[in-house]
């Protein structure tokens, strides 16, 4: 194809894009909602969290102007929490960054896109497999994808890992441990129909709001729903609870083992669902039978684990039974409590013990279910894998066929994957400050604020080569040697995946402010250099820019030419690119078009009979899951042992690293408020949320406070053994921590709590606890 | 030294039903008019006061579920009540006395505008409602004749069917 037909050929791709986007939004009814200003909504998915809200976003004249919930999007029904309706304001804040910045003599100084491009490139390719990408959960699939393909497949490199890494790996080895295979089974249309939901150490009222309404707002509805909060401090969602139960951090594991006991002594376990679905292991991995589980259990009668936990024995009795009632359909939620958490990979474990064991499992109603905190940490970081030890689709970087899997796709060169995993977050940092990794390119996340413990593992790596994508200024940007300023959200094309199996698309509806640009661009673009000057590992097997982006009929784009990337829909090429490789352990991802006229498809998506695509609501359930065979029930096919069986897992309680004392006397937990997300770049930027929200605290529970003699305002010093912080102190405020305990909101950039929190993680799936950690108060 | 009682939100609540005094919660000193509480039109309206009870959003309700005067101030009723998680979406203005106001963010956000009137097709028609109804269907919440708002009662408090007459003139989605 000559040059000239090339870009004939795309203005025709972008036109058809266009086209495409107009009869999207036609056969949704969106069309119709043109006002004579030109005001149009169009359909994404929410910007912050994993719930996977869907939104119509207002736009006139090349602008975001509201934003309001997508009726048509079963996730949400319309209604969103006031981070979503305020997420069109996150783009307008007064200090975006729209320039590449480059330091020079200590200053970051304005460069051009080729300058910082070059930089970044020679970088990476004086040392390439000892480079690194620090990527995020709020990654678009093509951003993570992109990623994926540069680093592992360009760089040999497997050090690439998200912040996901700190929100949700425990709860992926918990899946892989017990199920054989990630992500949830059930969905959120379980939420309607439970009769007794129980949060394990989770306020969902602020993280995630629009999914606790979904379930309390029932109420109001005349139904009836039992909800259990089991946690270490008083919430908001402790307020809609009928129970409230408070136990003493990191006793979860002994709790959960208590509930199977008693399910196992009285014999009230679902005897069917366990004979045909479940193998028993010891910790070690060994099978053992069940009088060996019932065995184990011994040491988890009601009596001690009370006198461990705090719990009562009737409390504890009192959640065996609701597990043990046949007739009632049970929910259990969780999201950081459980997977920071240094045995997270365990509870997760003991969490789908108590399902498995009852059987409430894949029936509509009861599943155990967790909550992820961003909007792509499973639709990115977990489906394409962008772990230090993944690969797309559920491979692993240890396994030599999945290694040869990918580099076929690819078209890589034989071994191009190095067989070495990579090095997990908290592992990458530490190495970073030791010199032993040369460089990072962080995108779309700020770990200089949201790292544990700071010191040991951010403070060290100012002098190594670091680039920073992101779209406002940050604690990280401070610290970069180049700065990349990206596009967001509407400002691109996207897609996410959620909490449920969701894939969710979205088009570009604005432009990004001035020299901003796509992150996935600004991958392409520095491959694409470094395959001009020389490097091999850009070389595809042909010999062939190994990134390139081929249009439907196979050839190449220039996609690297920021105004070529601008006229084609490269997102749709990447995901199209990526979704054959979703189909080894049944993850198919619906067909980008597909994706396109909706709010989302929930995977496995098969085409049916008539050629229309059916989305999966329960997984390894018959009769929904088009991979269970017929006459199985339930079939837990990817179950590692080729058995179909899930596994219930002898795992015992371990005290946590490090418990208050006599110079430390208090527990510490981090965690989020409604108002903001994460490091507050974005929310921190919108008046409405920054307003009701101006800056963190530490909660102090009364009894303390009055020991202290604190009250409400007081300046108190946070201290642990690794650093401090001094923050205003509220005895009685949104939350209240049980006495002997803080609780610290790590939103607030110029109040670092992570300073002070401990950096020790899950063996297993190496995510950081930071919930619990020992400090002293001192008033100033 | 003085320390807050633990817990305090309920006895407070129950002491403002009892006695009708709301004592020293902090209003905001911007306007409470309906564009002035929002960020663009359908943005659900910030909570122009300090809150009783940061921590109970079903609290909200002892004074929304209905029109409740207290001092000088009348209250809003909600058009929703079936949703009872009202943080959520509404977000207090006003922080607490022990917190630090945040300086004014900077932004260049310009949010839709609300539209005026729902317009007429001729001089004798009935006017069209200028709001969307996902969430504000229920008509006589804010135009009942105990609204606050003189300007915002029915003229005809009769009339109990007001779509009859009354077309949606704000597009639905």
């Amino acid at each position: 194809m000559s040059t000239r037909s090339r870009r004939e050929f795309i203005l025709e791709s972008a036109k058809l894009a266009a086209l495409a986007c107009l009869a999207q939004g036609a056969g949704r009814g969106v069309a119709d909602a043109q006002l004579p200003d030109g005001l149009q909504w169009h359909k994404a998915p929410c910007r912050f969290c994993g719930t996977g809200c869907g939104v119509l976003v207002g736009v006139r004249n090349g602008r975001v102007v509201g934003v309001q919930g997508d009726r048509d999007c079963s996730v949400n029904k319309g209604l969103l929490c006031a981070k979503g309706y305020h997420a069109g304001a996150v783009l307008y804040g007064g200090d975006r960054l729209t320039r590449p910045l480059i330091r020079r003599n200590g200053e970051l100084e304005p460069a051009t896109w080729d300058e910082a491009v070059d930089v970044i490139a020679r970088r990476i390719m004086e040392d390439p497999s000892r480079f690194s990408i620090y990527g995020s959960g709020q990654w678009t699939i093509p951003e993570g994808y992109t990623a994926m393909k540069f680093f592992k497949g360009g760089c040999s490199s497997n050090h690439l890992d998200p912040n996901a890494r700190l929100c949700m790996a425990s709860a992926v080895v918990g899946f892989l441990t017990t199920f054989g295979v990630d992500e949830p089974s059930g969905c959120y249309d379980d939420f309607d129909v439970c009769d007794t939901v129980i949060t394990w150490g989770n306020n969902w009222a602020e993280m995630h709001p629009v999914l606790f309404s979904r379930i309390i707002d029932r109420r109001g509805r005349g139904e009836t729903v039992e909800y259990i909060d089991l946690s270490t401090r008083r919430t908001r969602s402790t307020e809609a609870a009928d129970q409230h139960m408070v136990f003493v951090p990191h006793t979860d594991l002994a709790i959960a083992n208590c509930l199977a006991h008693e399910l196992l002594a009285a014999g009230t376990y679902d005897q069917d669902f366990v004979a045909n679905h479940v193998r028993f292991k010891a910790n070690d991995g060994a099978d053992i039978s069940v009088d060996g589980y019932k065995a184990f259990l011994d040491d988890y009668t009601p009596e001690k684990v009370s006198e461990l936990s705090g719990l009562s024995v009737a409390q504890l009795k009192h959640l065996a039974d609701v597990f043990a009632d046949p007739d009632r359909k049970v929910l259990s939620l969780w999201c950081m409590g459980m997977n920071q958490h240094t045995r997270g990979t365990w509870i997760n474990n003991l969490v789908y013990n108590l399902h498995l064991l009852s059987g409430k499992f894949g029936k509509p109603g009861s599943t155990a279910f967790s909550l992820t905190g961003q909007p792509s940490a499973c639709g990115t970081c977990r489906e394409v894998g962008t772990l230090a030890h993944a690969l797309p689709g559920g491979r692993l970087v240890a396994n030599e066929e999945h290694r040869k899997e990918v580099e076929d796709h690819w078209n890589a060169k034989p071994g191009a994957i190095s067989a070495q995993p990579g090095l997990h977050a908290v592992a990458l940092f530490k190495a970073l400050t030791a010199g032993d990794i040369t460089g990072m390119w962080v995108q779309v996340t700020n770990p200089a604020q949201t790292m544990p413990n700071l010191h040991a593992n951010v403070d060290g790596a100012t002098d190594r080569f670091l680039v920073v994508s992101d779209i406002y200024p940050t604690v990280t940007t401070q610290i970069a040697d180049v700065v990349l300023p990206s596009a967001l959200w509407v400002e691109k094309n996207g897609l996410f995946g959620n909490s449920e199996r969701r894939t969710q698309q979205w088009f570009k509806l604005v432009a990004p402010p001035g020299g901003a640009r796509d992150d996935v661009w600004q991958m392409l673009a520095v491959a694409r250099r470094m395959y001009d000057l020389g490097f091999e590992g850009m070389r595809d097997r042909d010999g062939n820019f190994l990134m390139s982006i081929k249009d439907d009929d196979g050839n190449a784009i220039e996609a690297w030419k920021w105004d070529v990337y601008n006229s084609v829909n490269v997102d749709r090429l990447i995901f199209e690119d990526y979704r054959p490789l979703t189909l080894k352990k049944h993850k198919d991802v619906a067909p980008y078009d597909e994706l396109t006229k909706v709010a989302g498809l929930r995977w496995p998506v098969v085409q049916g009979e008539s050629g229309e695509w059916v989305e999966t609501r329960r997984r390894f359930v018959e009769g929904e899951d088009p991979y269970v065979e017929e006459g199985k029930g339930i079939q837990f096919y990817m179950a590692q042992a080729g058995d179909d069986r899930a596994i219930v897992w002898a795992r015992p309680y371990e005290p946590p690293p490090e418990l208050p004392d006599e110079e430390y006397p208090f527990w510490l937990a981090t965690g989020r408020v409604l108002e903001h997300w994460h490091t507050g770049t974005m929310t921190g930027r919108v008046k409405e949320l920054a307003r009701a929200m101006p800056h963190a605290y530490v909660e102090v529970h009364g009894n303390d406070a009055r020991t202290l003699g604190l009250k409400d305002g007081d300046r108190v010093r946070v201290i642990s053994r690794r650093g401090e912080v001094e923050l205003p102190a509220v005895v009685d405020g949104r939350g209240v921590p049980q006495p002997g305990s803080v609780f610290v909101p790590f939103f607030d950039e110029r109040l670092l709590v992570n300073r002070v929190t401990l950096d020790e993680f899950c063996p297993m799936s190496k995510q950081p606890d930071y919930k619990k950690c020992a400090v002293r108060l001192e008033k100033v | 030294m003085t320390v807050r009682s633990y817990p305090k939100p309920a006895s407070a609540l129950v002491v403002v039903l009892l006695t009708g005094e709301l004592g020293p919660i902090a209003w905001s000193q911007q306007g409470t008019g309906r564009s002035e509480l929002r960020a663009f039109y359908t943005a659900p309206p910030v909570i122009p006061h300090e809150l009783v009870d940061e921590r109970d959003t079903g609290t909200c309700l002892v004074c929304h579920q209905s029109v409740v005067e207290l001092e000088e101030r009348v209250s809003v009723r909600t058009p929703h009540p079936e949703f009872t998680n009202c943080l959520q979406c509404h977000l207090r203005s006003v922080t607490p006395g022990w917190m630090t106001p945040k300086p004014s963010v900077e932004t260049a956000w310009q949010g839709l505008e609300e539209p005026t009137t729902g317009g007429r097709a001729h001089a004798l028609a009935p006017p069209t409602i200028p709001h969307r109804l996902f969430l504000r269907d229920r008509c006589r919440v804010c135009h009942g004749l105990d609204h606050p708002n003189e300007a915002m009662r029915t003229p005809h408090p009769e009339r109990w069917s007001c779509r009859q007459c009354h077309l949606a003139g704000a597009p639905e989605f």
